[in-house]
């Protein structure tokens, strides 16, 4: 008997309908999540920032530094092992003074360059783990401070939004 | 002849393509433009001598100031200011880990776990010995009542709304039991005009609901010593707010003061109404 050749019918349409479902939701949680605003600051990857009541939000870029487990880093560069800050006794990190130092010297020379004034010192955002030692948080905010960025500030996360 | 019945046509579908050309475009773009983690700043005053000369001399005290201070040490905060300083706010560490096995909180006195012996999940996962710490969710100090600094203490317990916040009563005094904290009851939070009616099943302004599915939602946990600071610090606040540096405070610690502990007390003073927050090491840290 000769064998009956498979009739295929129409190709069906793909039905888009569920897809469309868990697109609206998607699209809806992040319409929900968006931040208008945009975020001058991010998180580091391997750091659990401490969680404050704090809504204040930087409102102008910044220097960033960042005090790993591992590593003091000024904009993303390592400049000298944590350890190092923890062991020492002075409360200046001369590594880390002749980077900030550097950045401070071209911060105003970009500024005047531009015609503005200069006042009130550098903005620099510090990073810390929520666990890190205070002596070392100390070590760096005196670094900072001496090296000409006052406007010190802590990245925090927001209260409700961990 | 017979009139022909009409076939109804066959309804067509709404063609979901463009709609979903538009959803694949912006999904990204939201994607991109969505924080997941919402960051703030805590700012902090540094002295102005630091940008001129590092190893200059501060600049001579002023009689007529506060200075207050706070003072974080290992198992105590106390408050400092002109001419005194407040009774010792004894508290006990405890640490609490989330469990990633079972996604469950443990708790633990930091003195009791150690490389030697880490924290244990309660389905029986042992957290890594050497990076337990940097998996602490929450360092919580609970506060002790000590008769004398030899006493272990007894942990002081206080009722907390649902939004966390301590109950105090009509004499600024924690509340300890919740049949203190019924509907009905006229109590406060550490926030400035406060004062509350609870209630049950009903929000209102100046009226909180407390319950929830019908039952009581307030609980009865060991008082945070952040939260007996605040309530100094508010009291301190009102009392010299005359004073030339009356928003001005010093947070002094221990060297090994974790940074989460000086986040908590800074939060509290801002709260309190102390906007320009120094810091300062402990004597011999």
């Amino acid at each position: 008997m000769a064998r009956k050749s498979r009739q295929y019918g129409e190709p069906s349409d793909l039905s888009l309908t569920s897809m469309m479902d868990v697109m609206t939701i998607i699209l809806v949680f992040l319409i929900k999540q968006v931040d208008t605003e945009g975020q001058l600051v991010t998180a580091a990857e391997n750091l659990v920032l401490p969680v404050s009541t704090s809504t204040k939000v930087p409102k102008e870029v910044s220097l960033g530094l960042i005090v790993d487990h591992n590593w003091v880093l000024v904009d993303g560069q390592q400049v000298v092992e944590t350890s190092v800050v923890s062991e020492q006794d002075s409360l200046m990190v001369a590594a880390l003074d002749a980077v900030l130092r550097e950045k401070r010297e071209n911060e105003k020379a970009a500024l005047l360059a531009k015609g503005e004034s200069d006042e009130g010192g550098g903005n620099i955002i510090v990073q810390l783990d929520k666990n890190t030692a205070y002596d070392i948080m100390f070590k760096v905010m005196a670094t900072c401070g001496a090296s000409g960025f006052t406007n010190v500030a802590f990245a925090v996360t927001m209260k409700g939004e961990e | 002849m017979a009139k022909q019945l009409k076939k109804a046509p066959k309804q067509k579908e709404m063609d979901m393509l463009p709609v979903m050309s538009l959803m694949t475009v912006l999904i990204p773009v939201l994607l991109t433009m969505t924080a997941f983690q919402k960051l703030a700043i805590v700012e902090i005053n540094l002295p102005e001598r630091s940008e001129i000369a590092f190893e200059s001399e501060p600049p001579p005290p002023d009689d007529n100031a506060l200075n207050l201070t706070v003072a974080l040490s290992s198992g105590y905060v106390e408050i400092w200011a002109r001419g005194g300083s407040l009774p010792k706010v004894f508290f006990k560490e405890m640490w609490t880990f989330r469990c990633k096995s079972d996604n469950d909180t443990i708790t633990y006195d930091p003195s009791t776990i150690g490389a030697s012996n880490p924290p244990k999940c309660q389905d029986g996962t042992v957290l890594d010995a050497e990076k337990f710490k940097y998996s602490i969710e929450t360092i919580h100090l609970w506060t002790l009542h000590k008769e004398s600094e030899e006493d272990p203490g007894k942990i002081e317990m206080s009722v907390y709304s649902r939004s966390d916040s301590a109950y105090l009563d009509g004499n600024n005094e924690f509340i300890t039991e919740k049949s203190a904290a019924q509907p009905g009851s006229t109590v406060a939070t550490l926030s400035e005009s406060s004062s509350r009616r609870l209630a049950c099943g009903q929000s209102a302004v100046g009226v909180e609901d407390i319950c929830s599915d019908g039952k009581l939602a307030i609980t009865l946990r060991p008082r945070s010593a952040y939260d007996e600071l605040a309530k100094s610090l508010i009291m301190i606040h009102n009392r010299f707010i005359d004073s030339p540096d009356a928003d001005n405070i010093i947070v002094l610690a221990d060297d090994d003061t974790a940074f989460d502990k000086i986040i908590n007390i800074m939060d509290r003073a801002r709260d309190a109404g102390f906007f320009k927050i120094n810091l300062s090491k402990l004597a011999g840290g």
